[in-house]
């Protein structure tokens, strides 16, 4: 819808959180060719601060420091598990035939980074109020896990959907089997890694008692 | 004139009182057809400016000329109600004067002549471009779907949920009044200032999950617009809760209705007023998406709804945990007015606790 004001910052990331969520395939296809870093750095940036604002929610039931340490590695824990899972599902999916660039791979992992953080950004208030209200650390460790846990797996979840669109797309079919097999076993490994990430770097954020 | 000549003029006569049977029947259906077509730039008569809601309008111009030729049309019609004719009236009345044959039904305009008040009496539909409080609650009541037209449409976004934050918290005031006068004076003015907090709150809080999520369903509504809706909701449940006061005061009676009685009318009072909000969600969720939505959505829109629903119930459960109390039971300890009783854990584990010991696994 145009308009006659100034596109403004604001417009400009809800345009790019609309289009990973609503059209995933022409996000990644404008990645296909060379793009100033910005276009890349713009929806790492919405990621960086989705789950910095859920890492400072979920800090409120501690308080204190934790606030830094939350903000600062909820994000890094994110991104490190995806630097783990992308080259992997790049490998074995070229391997087993998969015809995806890596500018492709690289464009479906931002996805896979951007589409879980926005989902915590926005759970964040709820998850907010049940660390200042709840007086639990159980309550507020299963609040936490239960909103990570869903964004996650809805987040990578897109990221196969996507792989196996852009696949059909490529090569005029759903793909072979052993693909198709091949995501479905990377999305719950993937997850698997994700947790053990998260038992390593959540006690460093301090944002329950250990 | 002879036999051949008075056939061919008979011929003649029968053709053409047959087209000019065809022409009117032509006549008739292209009305219907007229009638039925989505909008034109120049409509002429009332008849021919009703267009059908489901269709969307980029134009502001043609936007408001709809407005006002279906409000023209619904005052002449008289329809009454939020559901809007499938149908086009005006057809279903050509198709009837008609009759079976085509032509006009010439008794039933004499019976129509003759029994004036057959029809029901016409009743005016609120129109909320009239920007007053008492038209939008109008609206809210009666005609829902100018207000999920509106908010589709992103009209008076900002007035509109004003006067939905407005209607809420004037409605539910005097419910919070009638609840704290189970216990005194002072209770009722505790619980009068805690109700419209514990029904906002959450819902502020809910927003942005509302949101994202709507998002990630292929949901194309914006936040002002998810935010309008939900406040729309919120305050016909307001409504409901006002309408059914005299009821609830009736109960609030410490010396003839026991604290468990008391207990269980608030319940059934507030159920039925959430119930009748969330109608209003799911209706004006599935309208609206069902023009909006360019993308197939992932999930049908009451779905949608009712997680929504389902979220905002967990987050007012812990809500309503942390602003007890609002009645203060006959064995309580604490004095008799207090405005928010000490954090003791949380709703959750509390009801834990209570099945646990209900089914005999805990003392």
């Amino acid at each position: 819808m145009l308009s006659s004001n100034p596109v403004s910052l604001q417009s400009i990331i809800v345009d790019d959180i609309r289009s990973i969520f609503h059209q995933p395939l022409d996000f990644v296809s404008r990645f296909e060719e060379r793009i100033p870093f910005r276009d890349w750095f713009r929806p790492l940036s919405i990621g960086l601060i989705g789950y910095a604002l859920f890492g400072l929610s979920a800090a409120s039931f501690q308080g204190g420091s934790s606030f830094l340490y939350a903000a600062s590695l909820f994000p890094l824990l994110f991104l490190g598990a995806l630097c783990v899972g992308i080259p992997v599902l790049y490998i074995f999916d070229s391997f087993l035939g998969s015809r995806l660039s890596l500018r492709q791979t690289m464009a479906i992992g931002l996805i896979a980074f951007v589409m879980p953080g926005v989902l915590l950004a926005g759970m964040a208030p709820i998850n907010w109020f049940f660390a200042v209200s709840m007086q639990s650390p159980l309550m507020v460790q299963f609040s936490n896990s239960l909103a990570i846990g869903l964004a996650a797996f809805v987040g990578y979840g897109e990221v196969v959907d996507t792989i196996g669109k852009l696949d059909h797309f490529s090569q005029g079919d759903e793909g072979h089997v052993s693909r198709k097999l091949f995501r479905t076993i990377w999305l719950f490994v993937y997850l698997g890694v994700l947790i053990k990430f998260m038992g390593i770097v959540v006690p460093l954020t301090q944002i329950l008692p250990y | 004139m002879t036999g051949a000549e008075s056939t061919i003029v008979s011929q003649e006569e029968m053709a053409s009182s047959e087209k000019g049977e065809l022409s009117k029947h032509s006549e008739s259906q292209e009305l219907v057809e007229i009638l039925e077509q989505p909008e034109q730039a120049s409509p002429k008569s009332p008849s021919e400016m009703h267009r059908k809601t489901e269709e969307p309008s980029t134009d502001s111009e043609r936007l408001c000329l709809t407005l006002e030729s279906s409000n023209e049309l619904e005052k002449d019609k008289g329809v009454i109600g939020e559901e809007e004719p499938k149908v086009q009236p005006a057809a279903k009345t050509l198709k009837r004067n008609e009759g079976k044959s085509g032509r006009p039904n010439r008794k039933e305009d004499s019976k129509e002549k003759e029994h004036p008040f057959s029809e029901p009496p016409v009743h005016k539909l609120p129109d909320l471009g009239e920007g007053s409080f008492f038209s939008m609650i109008e609206c809210l009541l009666k005609g829902r779907e100018q207000i999920f037209r509106w908010i589709r449409e992103e009209r008076e976004l900002p007035r509109l949920s004003l006067q939905f934050l407005l209607l809420i918290i004037l409605c539910t005031i005097p419910v919070g009044m009638i609840l704290g006068s189970y216990n005194n004076v002072l209770q009722s003015l505790f619980v009068a200032i805690k109700l419209p907090f514990l029904l906002l709150f959450p819902l502020g809080l809910c927003l942005s999950t509302f949101w994202v999520w709507g998002l990630f369903f292929r949901v194309e509504l914006r936040f002002a617009q998810i935010s309008s809706l939900a406040l729309a909701s919120m305050a016909t449940t307001g409504l409901l809760l006002f309408a059914l006061c005299p009821m609830l005061w009736l109960f609030m009676d410490r010396t003839n209705v026991s604290y468990h009685q008391a207990i269980s009318v608030v319940v059934i009072v507030f159920g039925l007023a959430g119930v009748g909000g969330m109608r209003v969600l799911l209706r004006g969720l599935h309208r609206i998406c069902q023009v909006k939505s360019t993308a197939q959505l992932r999930v049908k829109t009451p779905l949608l709804g009712l997680g929504w629903v389902g979220i905002y119930g967990i987050v007012g459960l812990q809500m309503s945990w942390l602003l007890r109390p609002y009645l203060s039971h006959p064995w309580a300890k604490t004095p008799a007015a207090v405005f928010i009783r000490s954090l003791e854990g949380n709703v959750f584990s509390s009801v834990l606790r209570t099945f646990l010991t209900a089914i005999g696994l805990i003392g």
